[in-house]
């Protein structure tokens, strides 16, 4: 047998598949002359019809001839097997007739070729059997060839339709119908597999509705349904359990009801009327479908379903008891149904507005069928049953690129998304398989490659509804969770072994080793040594420029100090800045201290107290005064930028400034014989330049920075921003020289080349080594 | 040094430094003693710091004189003592707002008033320096200063066009500028690193030098 | 939690202040002079707000549980305590109470940056371990020859031209690389800035 073509994804299956393995769409009914598997037709043809059809009320004996006529014709294997079920399943149709409503109500809805068929049956209910003109053998088309065309309503009468019509229920037998079997089974397949050259399927009969149809089999192709569709005589539901599934965001309506505008409105009427008095005599309970697709679906006529759907328990959508479904399913008469010429197809009511425009929340849904015409055949399907296909397996397929055109992928309302089942989402998705070193889907580890110690992350692969049966998690949720199991699986082991701890050991040691050597080579050239340095010649540009400037600072302005150091470079500062404050005390000039810092009153006080050992002269109780600690940083300088007397109105004392000796003559920075900015950053120093340096005009700033600082102020240095620089020992050295002072960094001159000359013989000795040595990979100390 | 009354500091100052230094031998007890000393005695020096010097002469001695404008300060730092309620700490995010723009104008404006255009500025005069000297020696010291300049700012502009793989590309241009400007950020990370060795073992020989002199002086020498 | 009032507080005054670098009017000056004020205010009491979460809230919290760190937390409430109270009675100018600062602040400090010192030096033995590549042989280098040149060692070459003048052209190199970073670090503020003030960004939010 050749395998059947979906008409959807364009790839081939296997002939008794009536859904597509890989979009899970309806399979057209077999035609041989389309590429459609003949096999199972002939099979059909030859298969011996001889169901237990006597039991089944619908039928008689001519209607059993001509169906058994028909099945040796063109009778599908599920329609056996429903014949054989209807005996043995009536009972059980009362009971569950609510039960199928109310999930009928919140699933897919019927297609149109079988709306068209209970319209159909209805209008031939009233046209007498003799009048009714046989379908000539040769004009029996196979499934395929009842797809609609660009009417849509054309389907052309067949005899299998004839026998179809023929193998109805009685109408008092429309009653029962089975919910139990309506449950969960979709409606028809979609629109495609009407014939394009559709015939005109039977009216449907008096009592036939297929509002009952809730939901069909993938084994129920849209022509085989209508070609045994007792119409007017069926108001059964049939619920098949494989259900319909359309790939997500195919629109069936769209190629059904390109043309269908005449056709469509000429049923208006009838069909709009039937809908108005189920819907206005219904409530929620007793009409869930409807109320449901109300919210949900825009389409008149019932659409096919998307996807097939596990039967989940659905509080709001129970219906009420079957008393109500009785009577509704009673309510529609034969003479609202207005017979329809014969050969012609009564489509849906169909709204092309809407068909063009679906899921439009705020469109209603026409409900043409009514439950009593629901053919016999149709209600006996439980919705339990399931055809005998094949199980497809949870297992995710590996990407065929066979270079078909993928099709496109729509989007669900998130009701219908998180009632997938697992078995329905089979989307041709791009999917890793879970190697064998790597986790599944759920986190559980498959098997451990033996070379890697760490667990691989899973991927998280499949779509949503595939983590879960039934589990409404969001896509979000299952990220967090996908993270959260990542997190938890890829913390590396903590490894101290017993190598670890004697290799960090080694290290303490050798570092304590080395903390002895600078000790001992720091005492050396503090007492021994203390003489073998070797003097600078050339003094920096900025050292120079600023002991200039020192000199030249007017003496009725004071100098404004402002530390802004931290107190660990206390001892570097202290010998950076000793000559420079030595030779402006030496100048009798005035300070005015300030702290950025909140130590730093205390160290520059400290410092100045040190100076005047130098400097005995210097009277600091007159020449000092401490203007205290300034919060904020930026802030802080910015205010005093902006004005000077407004921003330190008191000093540390809590003395006026307008009112001090040093300070009563200073309202702007600009006042000051010059600014000496003491900081151990290059930060805080860009700061100072940046806030106050623009408004200064002549008053020079000058900065004393620890070595740490000076590479990121030369700039400004160099671009005039910076009027004098004198970074870290080596400059307070140089300074000292110039000044030809005692006090400085000179002591410690020769523990600090020995130290530096040191640390740059470790650092050439380690870079030789590691050059010599195999790379190691940088890693974490355990 | 001679003993005086700073002689019991001075023994004090002298523990606390072999005590730090101990910690060549490795993290103890002590050590930790010594750290949580230092975290106590400094938060007790700033909050003092800060009543005296911040809160008495800028909030309560203007309050006490009269200052209406004193009540705004005041009040925003009530809202900020708030903080510290995990019930009412977010009336606390004004006064932090307050801060955090003034803050950030003065950023801006300090970085272009002060930086940008003073660093543009001074490049500019690079060509054309005050002291006297050969000019060509002045436009080849300013060519190589601002070359190293755009350079470094290239190598941190990290915009590409969408390219085939993965992540953008710069054009060759820019990457060539990226490469140089690499060059001159290693040597002045370089520099940078070598004077924080220089900083770090200035400190080292401070300190060391305190306990030497401590020592002559517990020695007598 | 977003504020509306809290946005509106942070981006008109940093507005005001941010006017008050590029408008020189003296109006704007009465009105930006007390805001920065306020701002130096509010400074103080959030460090002094820092240091009661500090002790009244992280130590004290960690003295109630049992543990070691019960007793260090501790010793950090004490001190804070006796020097709080110190510093209330004697207040911060006088000369005894500053002697905290020098004689128990600054030693413990400066002894951890020299701590700092060797520890550097240690890992500077592994400078090539890992960055193997032109760039950080051009560190390493680097880094040797701007120690000896910081140390002195090198003052010998005043006395030759040319290695003065080659000493000197090298400083040019760090200078370039320098004001680059140095500009980079004024735009990205700058963003920064700009990024608070329009509202981008609000740390100042929970």
């Amino acid at each position: 047998m050749e395998n059947r073509l979906c008409p959807i994804c364009s790839r081939q299956n296997n002939p008794q598949d009536t859904h597509c393995w890989f979009c899970n769409a309806e399979l057209p009914p077999y035609t041989p002359g389309e590429d459609q598997p003949t096999d199972w037709l002939e099979e059909l043809k030859n298969t011996d019809l001889n169901l237990e059809v006597s039991s089944s009320p619908i039928e008689n004996n001519q209607d059993q001839n001509r169906s058994e006529k028909e099945s040796e014709e063109f009778t599908p294997n599920w329609l056996q097997k429903i014949r054989s079920r209807e005996a043995s399943d009536r009972e059980e149709k009362k009971a569950n007739e609510e039960r199928y409503w109310a999930e009928k109500r919140s699933k897919e809805g019927l297609p149109d070729w079988l709306r068209s068929l209970n319209e159909d049956a209805n209008e031939l209910n009233s046209i007498p059997e003799e009048t009714k003109p046989d379908v000539e053998p040769e004009k029996e088309q196979p499934i395929e060839s009842l797809k609609s065309d660009e009417g849509g309503n054309s389907i052309k009468a067949d005899d299998w339709l004839d026998s179809l019509k023929t193998w109805q229920e009685p109408a008092e037998e429309k009653t029962e119908i089975s919910s139990s079997q309506t449950e969960n089974t979709p409606v028809a397949s979609s629109p495609e597999e009407v014939p394009e050259d559709s015939q005109p399927l039977s009216e449907p009969g008096e009592d036939f509705d297929l509002n009952k149809i809730f939901l069909l089999s993938e084994e129920k192709s849209n022509q085989e349904l209508s070609s045994n569709l007792p119409v007017e005589e069926e108001k059964k539901d049939e619920l098949i359990e494989d259900q319909t599934i359309l790939p997500e965001g195919f629109n069936p309506l769209d190629q059904l009801f390109e043309p269908i505008e005449d056709a469509a409105k000429s049923d208006v009427v009838t069909t709009e009327k039937e809908i108005a008095d189920i819907e206005s005599s219904k409530t929620l309970d007793s009409s869930p479908f409807l109320k449901n697709l109300d919210d949900v679906l825009p389409f008149d006529e019932f659409d096919q379903p998307l996807e097939q759907k596990e039967p989940e328990p659905k509080v709001e959508f129970e219906p009420e008891p079957n008393a109500n479904l009785r009577e509704i399913s009673s309510e529609p008469s034969p003479e609202e149904i207005t017979p329809l010429p014969v050969g012609e197809v009564k489509p849906f009511a169909v709204d092309m507005e809407k068909v063009a425009s679906p899921f439009t929340p705020e469109e209603t849904i026409t409900e043409p069928f009514k439950l009593d015409d629901l053919p016999e055949w149709l209600a006996d399907i439980k919705p339990g049953e399931k055809p005998s296909t094949p199980v497809k397996p949870k297992v995710r397929r590996p990407v065929v690129d066979d270079g078909t055109p993928m099709p496109e992928k729509g989007k669900l309302p998130v009701w219908l998304d998180a009632r997938r089942p697992v078995e329905a989402v089979d989307l041709p998705i791009a999917i890793e398989r879970p190697k064998p070193g790597e986790i599944a889907v759920e986190g559980e580890e498959v098997s451990k490659i033996p070379s890697e110690s760490a667990i691989v992350a899973p991927a998280i692969t499949g779509t949503p509804s595939e983590l879960g049966e039934g589990l409404r998690v969001s896509n979000r949720q299952k990220t967090n969770a996908a993270l959260l199991s990542v997190i938890a699986t890829s913390v590396e082991p903590v490894e101290v072994s017993a190598g670890a701890t004697v290799k960090i050991g080694n290290q303490s040691v050798w570092r304590s080793l080395l903390a002895v050597v600078f000790l001992l080579i720091a005492v050396l050239g503090g007492t021994i040594l203390k003489d073998y340095y070797l003097q600078p010649e050339l003094f920096p540009e900025e050292v120079v420029h600023t002991f200039t400037l020192v000199n030249t600072i007017p003496l009725d302005k004071p100098v404004l100090i402002a530390g802004d150091f931290e107190a660990g470079f206390a001892g570097e500062i202290r010998l950076t800045f000793q000559p420079v404050l030595e030779h402006m005390m030496r100048r009798d000039l005035n300070f005015a201290l300030m702290a950025i810092n909140p130590v730093d009153s205390a160290l520059l006080e400290n410092q100045i107290t040190n100076g005047m050992t130098a400097v005995p002269s210097f009277d600091s109780a007159s020449k000092v005064v401490d203007l205290g600690y300034f919060p904020g940083g930026a802030i802080a300088i910015q205010n005093m930028g902006n004005s000077f007397s407004n921003a330190v109105r008191l000093t540390a004392d809590l003395v006026d400034t307008s009112t001090h000796e040093i300070t009563k003559n200073v309202h702007l920075l600009s006042d000051f014989g010059a600014i000496v900015v003491v900081t151990d950053k290059s930060e805080n120093a860009r700061v100072w330049i940046e806030q106050i340096q623009p408004g200064l005009g002549e008053t020079p700033l000058l900065l004393v920075t620890s070595a740490q600082a000076s590479p990121l102020i030369i700039p400004y240095y160099k671009s005039g921003q910076v009027d004098g620089l004198v970074s870290g020992m080596p400059g307070g050295m140089i300074y000292q020289k110039i000044l030809g002072s005692n006090t400085g960094g000179f002591e410690s001159a020769t523990s600090m080349q020995l130290t530096l000359g040191l640390m740059a013989s470790l650092v050439l000795i380690g870079g030789f080594v590691s050059l010599v040595l195999p790379k190691t990979g940088g890693g974490k100390r355990q | 040094m001679t003993f005086g009354p700073d002689f019991i500091w001075i023994i004090v100052s002298f523990i606390l430094t072999i005590l730090v230094f101990s910690y060549f031998l490795g993290d103890h007890a002590i050590f930790r003693f010594v750290m949580a000393l230092f975290i106590g005695v400094s938060a007790g020096y700033i909050a003092v710091v800060l009543i005296f010097q911040v809160i008495v002469p800028r909030l309560v001695v203007p309050l006490l004189s009269g200052s209406q404008l004193a009540l705004i300060p005041l009040l925003l730092s009530g809202l900020l003592l708030l903080k510290l309620s995990s019930k009412f700490s977010r009336f606390g995010n004004i006064p932090m707002a307050y801060l955090v723009g003034v803050g950030a104008a003065v950023a801006v404006g300090g970085a272009v008033m002060g930086t940008i255009i003073g660093q543009v500025k001074g490049s500019w005069n690079e060509f054309f320096p005050s002291t006297g000297g050969s000019p060509f020696l002045a436009y080849l010291e300013g060519g190589f200063l601002l070359i190293g300049t755009l350079a470094t700012l290239a190598y941190f502009h990290f915009n590409g066009k969408k390219g085939n793989t993965t992540g953008g590309k710069r054009n060759m241009m820019m990457s060539i500028f990226a490469w140089i400007g690499r060059i001159f950020i290693s040597i002045t990370l370089g520099v940078v690193f070598a004077s924080v060795l220089t900083a770090a073992a200035t400190a080292l020989i401070e300190r060391t030098d305190f306990v030497v002199r401590t020592i002559q002086l517990f020695t007598g020498r | 939690m977003k504020s509306p009032i809290a946005l509106a507080v942070a981006v008109i005054s940093g507005l005001i202040v941010l006017l008050g670098y590029f408008i020189p009017s003296p109006m704007l000056a009465d009105i930006r002079t007390p805001m920065l004020d306020w701002a130096v205010i509010l400074s103080g009491v959030a460090g002094l707000v820092a240091i009661i979460h500090l002790v009244f809230g992280v130590h004290s919290d960690r003295v109630k549980k049992e543990g070691a760190r019960q007793w260090f937390s501790l010793v950090v409430i004490l001190c804070f305590l006796l020097t709080l109270v110190a510093g209330l009675f004697l207040e911060p100018t006088s000369p005894i109470f500053q002697k905290v600062v020098t004689y128990i602040q600054t030693p413990i400090e400066s002894s951890l940056l020299a701590i700092l010192a060797v520890t550097l030096s240690f890992s500077s033995l592994k400078l090539l371990q890992r960055q193997r590549n032109w760039m950080g042989i051009v560190f390493f280098v680097t880094v040797i020859l701007f120690l000896v040149i910081n140390s002195g060692l090198l003052s010998f070459t005043d006395r030759i031209p040319i290695l003065r003048d080659f000493l000197s052209g090298l400083q040019l190199i760090p200078t370039a690389g320098a004001r680059g970073i140095v500009l980079g670090v004024a735009l990205g503020s700058l963003a920064t800035g700009i990024r608070i003030l329009i509202g981008a960004e609000r740390p100042y939010e929970n």
